[in-house]
């Protein structure tokens, strides 16, 4: 296998293979180390021998679910289906205010140790929102929330960080 | 929209091109003089093994070995428990006891897209284990032979191609590429419900986005019964195997449960502005869908609310009652923009003496209908 076969397919699976690993993952400062050794494994399998990928995007999320499944032993902890339960009933409507405007260039670390220390399920919700940009409908499709959790998530924490970093910006 | 500022700090440590870089190191370089080395590898292996095709090794090697494997699974030790399916949940089976541990499966709930099945496990005093990290493989298919999902644990695996051995097992095809292809489950989940005095309750909840099959017979296999523990001193997980048997539960579902003959419900009386999308009947509940914006934004409403407040308005919006005027109990509500989802606790046999009405508040006033066959 030739290195730039390799970074081709790279290139054009990433962001579909770092999105699962977001979605699937125990802990979000695992990411890194998940989504590299997925593509090492890609890579000895493509080095061992010729692999007809016809679906090259679904081919990796398979090697990532195996890593996944033995970087953690478990599919799915018993904390993620609790931190769910905890906003199930809460219902908001469209007009909820999403305002971001108290974060800045110098809070931005701050801000995201803040939601790395929240539960899992909403570190998740945050990272497609805001990292991957993703809207709360294809978040609640990904993360099999409904619609209203996701936004009850984004907006009671927006809410208790504004009031956390708000201030420092004035 | 993404946050600028957090998409910068995150991407600063996670990246995809620093990520590529670390890759590259981790297989053995990557720098551009490795191409040449990996080249030169790549044709030295390729002249080795085309030596080796030529003299046709690999493949009766590769097939040996496979044989060889699949002959050690299907001779494993094999215990089996028959029960059935007794009620909404329960499954009366006897336990299986082999070297200090029991098992069996405890309940099982099944439905067009969801099966939970819950194992009761006891262990004898002199087996260690740590509940926390308790871990096992399963495979559930069923007399037809479709597979509903196969979750290969690694723990201390000794057998580590679950998926394959099973596809094989049971005659099904087996895609390398997609290996869940013909599993019905889309996600798959599994925790202990509960652990105490040697006694673990755990459970697997399978779903399915395309549904899975009206099986008579549920076949739960599970094995590679395990735990791990951090090893603090060495900074490494040691994975330890407590049982090299392969257990196997089979359940008879009774027809009431996997052929149900759910019906649909209609209004007798259209209630304006309200659009019944389904109202479905089933020996365990009544699910009612309807599109109605003013009701959906209500109950969207409902955070700025107490939770008490909340629950008032929302039991008042859409509510069931049989003839009497008895309600019937709520079990789950979810809402979108424009659609709510409510399942009732009410079974297709209490409308053979009695009659169901859908009532509505809407506009500040309450409509009622009875709900009648189609």
């Amino acid at each position: 296998m030739e290195l730039h076969n390799f970074e081709s397919i790279y290139q054009n699976t990433y962001d579909n293979t770092l999105k699962f690993i977001v979605v699937k993952c125990n802990n979000i400062d695992d990411i890194n180390d998940i989504i590299q050794d997925t593509y090492v494994e890609l890579y000895n399998k493509l080095k061992r021998k010729s692999i007809n990928v016809e679906n090259e995007k679904n081919y990796i999320v398979g090697i990532a679910k195996n890593i996944i499944k033995r970087h953690y032993r478990k599919i799915q902890n018993d904390n993620n289906q609790i931190s769910i339960e905890e906003y199930e009933n809460i219902e908001l409507s469209d007009e909820i205010n999403l305002e971001d405007d108290f974060i800045t260039q110098s809070n931005a670390k701050e801000i995201w140790d803040y939601i790395k220390n929240k539960d899992l399920v909403t570190t998740k919700v945050f990272y497609l929102y805001y990292i991957f940009g993703y809207k709360i409908e294809e978040i609640s499709k990904e993360m099999d929330l409904n619609i209203s959790n996701v936004k009850a998530r984004i907006y009671r924490n927006l809410k208790e960080m504004k009031k956390k970093f708000g201030r420092e910006m004035i | 929209m993404p946050n600028k500022y957090l998409k910068e700090y995150v991407e600063s440590n996670n990246n995809k091109e620093t990520n590529y870089n670390e890759i590259l190191s981790k297989v053995k370089g990557g720098s551009v003089m490795n191409i040449f080395k990996i080249r030169f590898v790549k044709i030295l292996t390729t002249v080795g093994i085309l030596l080796i095709v030529l003299v046709g090794i690999p493949n009766v090697y590769a097939y040996i070995k496979w044989n060889a494997e699949f002959t050690e699974f299907m001779e494993m030790p094999r215990q089996t428990s028959v029960g059935t399916k007794v009620d909404e949940e329960l499954v009366d089976m006897d336990y299986i006891e082999k070297n200090g541990i029991k098992a069996k499966v405890d309940s099982l709930i099944t439905s067009e897209d969801e099966v939970k099945i819950r194992f009761a496990f006891e262990f004898d005093n002199d087996i260690e284990l740590n509940s926390k990290t308790f871990d096992y493989s399963y495979a559930v298919y069923d007399e037809n032979h479709n597979i509903y999902a196969i979750y290969n644990s690694s723990m201390n695996a000794k057998i580590d191609k679950l998926p394959e051995l099973i596809y094989r097992e049971l005659n099904v095809e087996y895609n390398k590429n997609d290996i869940y292809a013909n599993q019905y489950a889309t996600s798959t989940s599994m925790g202990n419900l509960s652990a105490s005095n040697r006694k673990i309750i755990n459970e697997i909840r399978l779903k399915s986005l395309k549904g899975f099959p009206k099986s008579k017979k549920l076949y739960i296999r599970i094995l590679n019964l395990g735990y791990s523990m951090v090893n603090v001193e060495e900074k490494k997980i040691e994975e330890f195997n407590i049982s090299k048997e392969n257990w196997i539960f089979e359940v008879e579902i009774p027809e009431r449960f996997y052929n149900s003959n759910s019906y649909d419900l209609k209004l007798k009386n259209e209630i304006e502005g309200v659009n019944l999308t389904k109202a479905r009947i089933t020996d365990t509940a009544l699910t009612i869908v309807l599109e109605n914006k003013e009701i959906a934004e209500k109950l969207q409403n409902g955070h700025t609310m107490q939770t008490n407040e909340f629950a008032k308005i929302r039991d008042e919006l859409i509510y069931i009652t049989d003839n009497t005027g008895k309600r019937m109990q709520m079990l789950e509500q979810t809402s979108s923009d424009n659609e709510v989802k409510e399942i009732f606790a009410v079974t297709k046999q209490f409308l053979d003496d009695n009659k169901l009405f859908i009532n509505i508040t809407k506009d500040g006033k309450t409509y009622q209908s009875e709900l009648i066959k189609e």
